[in-house]
């Protein structure tokens, strides 16, 4: 019964993300870009842009590689894995 | 359109439902209401398909995924507890007690199973060999 498993496992999902990300340097390195602006060429929203920043959210391999498409650099330039 | 127009116009039209709903339970109009939910729908549908912007994202749905399990956890728990408590405390006694825990019980064993059933399927969907 692996669902009432995870049902019933409480407290990993509010670990703090061990991915870090370098999109607001990346902004301001590429003529101070607005959010907005990434959350239109990223196809998500502001607020997701901000969570990210923040360090409060990790994206999927997909949302990561089109905001990586966005800059125009490799996926390793936005995100790094901290050990 | 964008998205603070979209979500005003939601707003009128929330409040227009509610407005024709509240009319027609002091009026005792049990008829009105229904359409007027419909129609109140497929215009924020219509409305939403209008928008440019991204409304919702891969963030949004971790967020409901999240608070959907949180509440099936708190749902779940809260009801077998009160329903278990009223039915030990109506041994013998009081059937209405007996027939709201009777019903808690049997909606908490229910709603497991509805849980049970969607997680099989997206274990399935998504590759799992449960």
């Amino acid at each position: 019964m692996l669902c009432i498993d995870y049902l019933l496992a409480t407290g990993e999902w509010i670990e703090m993300p061990r991915i870090k990300n370098n999109i607001r340097r990346l902004r301001f390195d590429h003529g101070e870009m607005i959010q907005e602006e990434l959350a239109n060429r990223a196809s998500c929203t502001r607020q997701t842009i901000i969570a990210l920043e923040q360090g409060k959210y990790v994206p999927s391999i997909e949302l990561a590689f089109r905001i990586a498409r966005a800059f125009g650099v490799a996926l390793e330039k936005v995100f790094q894995y901290e050990e | 359109m964008s998205y603070k127009t979209f979500r005003l116009w939601q707003g009128i039209v929330g409040a227009v439902i509610g407005a024709v709903i509240a009319v027609s339970v002091v009026t005792g109009n049990a008829i009105v209401p229904i359409p007027t939910v419909i129609v109140g729908m497929l215009i924020i549908i219509a409305l939403r398909r209008r928008v440019k912007e991204v409304i919702a994202d891969e963030r949004v749905y971790a967020i409901a995924e999240k608070a959907s399990r949180l509440t099936v956890q708190i749902v779940g728990i809260a009801m077998a507890a009160v329903g278990g408590t009223l039915l030990a405390i109506s041994h013998g006694g009081s059937s209405v007690l007996a027939q709201v825990g009777f019903t808690l019980s049997y909606a908490t064993c229910g709603l497991l199973v509805i849980y049970y059933v969607a997680y099989t399927y997206y274990n399935r969907k998504l590759g799992g060999k449960e």
